[in-house]
């Protein structure tokens, strides 16, 4: 009994120890696919559209852009998403831009928003519906 | 019931980070709510971790983690505004996959080419490592080591890198992957300017009257420069935008002038509007007079491929730069061909367009601010190119000045700070010395206190060569550092891969993250990332920006800067240096290259102290609390000393304490003042009295400007491979996505790379939107979902693929052709074929 116990502990040391010079699973953003394999396969996958707002990861970070924007268009002829989100829109539920959009680049008030945030997309986006390939460990500071 | 205070703030998510909302200066101690609860949150300042705009952020930290990132609305760059990117920051370091052991190939407890990745630790990794170099430094010599570094790198750890390779083991085979991207902007400067990057500055967005885009698709790649231009083309009357790309894309929006052209016809654009100028004898003769000397570039140089390939051993003058001097008048004669059916002709772009665009320049009371990055960068003639357009600038005498200025953008957030300025580069040192030069050599050795003769005078190889020199078996023992290059360089399948598996090579990559990079190598070392280390990046208008450590990293994860000063340790003067060499100060007998390189007197100076900010925040050094010493002070100072005492002028950067303080300094910093306008007499202290406007980086003060004709590119479509293919990025993911491909949010908005192709081209190949297609070349194939309607519009015979996704590396497709000066690859034109997958 004695030498049975002896032999298991041996054996759980050897196990341990060799566990950590086990060989490990890595993988890149490829998942298993070699890197002379073929392209990983994928399908066209679909916008999150109109359910509901995106929460934020903190105040500061700009609202995500909860439905399509396909249709949309912000050029020298005009911008699409202030007709639903400028602040006097009257469409329902639709976030309306903060009040940082209304100063210039000096901090100065304007009536109208500020041509340097007039390209809505390059802080605001859209969302495919997919499955992260990695998790992401940040955690907000909600409780 | 009324809610207690307490409850009212527990019932309010993100209440600490609500507290800290009206927190505008960096690391303000923000009073948490009198309950005895720790609401606080430190703010303090870092550069963006992304591109080469280098917009300030606040970065919020509550118990070793980062809970929040915001623009910071004291940086003069960015102004309270980050792109999308910027505002995701806070996730970058968070993915779940992080890289915390080093990991060796091994089979049967050993190292083995063929074995799995086994975890082991940092002494074993180093052991294997070490064993590895002086194998190859005994029996080849130190060409047969080399190392891929970053413009990512901070400057700290740049200079280290170039020190241990250049001085320590004495081989000039380290390069950066800014050789991608900024290579042959570095080499028109020099050829023009004499003194790289650019004389103008971000302020130049304000004051110019009319915008041109050549090649660059600021939109998405410089967005919040891109918020500083649409500011001014929207609130200034007359202001005017005008774009130049090979397809359509997001700065076409804002365009008054919108141009595709045929890929390669930017070089023809360019020259029909200087013929232009000269013959509606628009151009500045007094500038002229005082500022210019005319030359001319020596043509048919090749397209910088393996010298057994037929389009090298067509060429005539393969890889020669020579120029020769000629008058004005040559000058006139030389562009005289360029005329406006000539180059509409060509290029595709409609006649009234080009006019329009050349009276634009040629209009002496316009202030035009010229933008390019990667369509002229990425380019087989993108050196001539650059300098295609410095000659307009010039022959106008529109530059360094408020709003007149010809600005190359940088795609990398330190490839100016770092990879330029440091001269990580295989030819370069630091504040624009060359290891060819023996005077520069010497000067670097004497700052270095290293004996003369130390540094090796042969350039090394450059970065396509390493790949080249990996798969022939030249380079053994290769370490790559701060990027993910087999994903990033062409040609992966003739190249990069064969180069990194071949068996007599033993290859290391350090990155935070498993990557294709990390895949292809034998040796894995977890690294430290952004502000889980203190460093400084310089960005594209010479701002030199400083950070301090906010976080840990990961346990088992350590600094590029800390990984390079223990390897050093491994190795003892005599290992590496020659007899000879060691004669001529044998007081470094016995030493290890750690002392001689880094406890030299400068890099550990200043004594191991605590870190605070203006409100008394204390923050971590992990590398000062395990050296004992500044070594990012000691590092910087030492590496100041090329510019405040080297022999080109005109490098002054400022000192580490005060960088610590500002947002960001823009060099020459003299007297603690920075300098906006380069050569420019009242804002540049180097410009002689009287003088007005002085190109001091040659010596007579005059810049050049250097014809050089169209050569058409080294790759075309034809029958079989019957479209363009061009690659770039995306907005919302870095480079080559192995952090911003982490963040679920980044992800979600472009999960895939997609084909973005002309509707008429999928209808002829009876594809569909939203399809799978094959796209292949000689070189190799990927699939790919097709995008007919997406925000890029190529023309017919056209496709653009992004290269951040690892799932479908179109570097597989692409040509490792390069410009044959800058040996910079062309990412932007090689010949494919679509089918369904």
């Amino acid at each position: 009994m004695k030498n049975t116990l002896w032999f298991l502990s041996l054996l759980l040391l050897i196990v341990s120890s060799t566990a950590w010079s086990a060989p490990t699973q890595v993988h890149s953003l490829r998942g298993d696919a070699a890197l002379d394999a073929p392209s990983v396969p994928t399908t066209e996958k679909a916008w999150r559209d109109g359910e509901g707002k995106i929460q934020r990861n903190y105040i500061q970070q700009p609202p995500l852009i909860p439905h399509s924007t396909e249709d949309l268009t912000v050029d020298l002829d005009g911008n699409s998403c202030l007709m639903c989100h400028n602040w006097d829109s009257e469409m329902p539920g639709a976030t309306k831009v903060g009040v940082s959009h209304f100063l210039s680049r000096d901090d100065k008030a304007l009536a109208r928003i500020s041509p340097r945030r007039y390209f809505c997309t390059q802080c605001h986006v859209p969302q495919k519906i997919a499955k992260p390939l990695i998790g992401n460990r940040f955690t907000p500071l909600a409780e | 019931m009324a809610l207690s205070r307490r409850e009212f703030i527990k019932t309010s998510a993100a209440a600490a980070a609500a507290a800290s909302i009206q927190v505008t200066l960096p690391g303000q101690a923000q009073a948490s709510v009198d309950d005895g609860r720790d609401d606080f949150i430190r703010w303090d300042k870092a550069p963006c971790r992304f591109c080469g705009v280098g917009c300030g952020v606040l970065v919020g930290t509550k118990d070793n983690r980062i809970v929040a990132t915001q623009a910071d609305p004291k940086a003069e760059v960015n102004r309270g505004i980050n792109c999308i990117k910027g505002y995701f920051l806070s996730k970058i370091m968070y993915g779940e996959d992080r890289l915390t052991t080093p990991l060796l190939r091994m089979r049967d407890g050993k190292y083995h080419k063929e074995g799995e990745f086994t975890p082991v630790s940092w002494d074993d990794a180093f052991d294997i490592m070490a064993e590895k170099w002086k194998q190859t430094l005994g029996s080849k010599g130190p060409e047969a080591i080399g190392m891929f570094g970053s413009g990512q790198w901070t400057i700290m750890e740049g200079y280290a890198a170039s020190k241990l390779m250049k001085a320590g083991f004495r081989s000039n085979n380290i390069d950066p992957n800014a050789r991608h991207c900024m290579a042959s902007a570095v080499g028109a400067f020099m050829r023009a300017f004499g003194s790289d990057e650019p004389m103008g500055c971000y302020d130049d967005l304000e004051h110019a009257d009319a915008f041109v885009l050549w090649g660059s698709n600021m939109a998405e790649m410089h967005p919040i420069l891109w918020t500083r231009i649409a500011d001014t083309r929207l609130s200034k009357p007359g202001a005017e935008v005008h774009v130049l790309s090979t397809y359509r894309h997001r700065c076409f929006d804002l365009a008054d002038n919108g141009m595709v052209f045929t890929p390669q016809t930017d070089m023809v654009i360019l020259n029909y509007i200087a013929n232009y100028i000269i013959q509606n004898e628009a151009y500045d003769q007094r500038f002229i007079d005082a500022h210019v000397n005319f030359k001319s570039a020596t043509t048919d140089i090749g397209y910088g491929l393996r010298p057994d390939h037929p389009l090298e051993k067509k060429a005539k003058n393969p890889g020669v730069g020579k120029m020769s001097g000629i008058s004005l008048d040559d000058y006139a004669r030389l562009v005289a061909p360029y005329t406006l059916e000539h180059a509409a002709e060509l290029s595709g772009v409609p006649k009234e367009n080009l006019l329009r665009l050349a009276k634009l320049y040629a209009d002496p009371n316009k202030k035009i601010t010229s933008l390019w990055t990667m369509g002229f960068n990425q380019h087989t003639r993108g050196v001539w190119t650059n300098g295609l357009l410095y000659n307009i600038h010039l022959l106008m005498g529109k530059i360094s000045e408020p709003g007149n200025s010809p600005f190359s953008l940088t795609g990398q957030p330190s490839a100016c700070g770092t990879a330029r300025e440091v001269g990580t580069f295989s030819h370069r040192l630091p504040a624009d010395l060359v290891v060819k030069k023996k005077a520069h050599r010497d000067f670097a050795e004497k700052v270095w206190k290293l004996p003369e003769g130390t540094i090796p005078p042969k350039p090394g190889y450059h970065a396509v060569q390493h790949n080249r020199m990996l798969k022939d078996g030249v380079i053994n023992a290769y370490w790559s550092m701060c990027n993910n290059n087999v994903q990033a360089a062409a040609n992966m399948n003739e190249e990069t891969l064969p180069g990194y598996r071949n068996p007599e090579n033993f290859v290391v990559v350090s990155d935070p993250y498993p990557t294709a990079s990390t895949m292809a190598a034998d040796l894995v070392l977890p690294t430290a990332m952004w502000v889980e280390k203190e460093g400084a990046y310089g960005n594209a208008e010479r701002r030199t920006q400083a950070w301090r450590q906010q976080v840990k990293p990961p346990e088992g994860a350590k600094s590029d800067l800390w990984q390079l000063m223990e390897f050093s340790k491994r190795f003892k003067v005599e290992d590496v240096w020659t007899d000879d060499l060691l004669a001529k100060m044998p007081e470094h007998r016995h030493k290890t290259l750690y002392d001689v390189l880094y406890r030299n007197g400068n890099v550990d100076e200043f004594p191991a102290q605590k870190i605070t900010d203006a409100d008394g925040n204390v923050y971590d050094n992990d590398e000062m609390e395990h050296f004992g010493f500044y070594a990012q002070k000691g590092l910087f100072e030492e590496y100041r000393l090329f510019g405040t005492t080297g022999p080109k002028k005109g490098h002054n950067l400022a000192s580490f304490d005060q960088l610590h303080r500002e947002r960001g300094m823009r060099w020459p910093v003299v007297d603690g003042k920075e300098t906006k306008w380069r050569y420019r007499e009242g804002s540049d202290p180097f410009v002689p009295t009287g003088k007005g406007l002085y190109f001091y980086g040659h010596k007579d003060g005059k810049a050049n400007i250097i014809f050089a004709p169209y050569e058409p590119p080294a790759e075309s479509p034809d029958e079989t491979y019957d479209m363009w293919l061009c690659t770039g990025r995306v907005l919302e993911h870095w480079h080559s996505g192995s952090m911003t491909q982490r963040v679920p949010e980044l992800y979600k908005a472009v999960p895939d790379a997609q084909v973005f192709m002309h509707p008429n081209d999928a209808k002829k190949r009876k594809l569909k939107r939203g399809q799978l297609a094959k796209i292949q070349s000689r070189r190799g194939e990927i699939t790919a979902l097709i995008e007919t309607r997406g925000r890029n519009k190529p023309p017919e015979g056209l496709v653009f693929v992004p290269w951040f996704d690892a799932r479908r590396l179109i570097n597989k497709v692409t040509l490792d052709s390069t410009d044959p000066l800058s040996k910079q690859t062309d990412y932007k034109k090689c010949a494919i074929r679509i089918t369904k997958a």
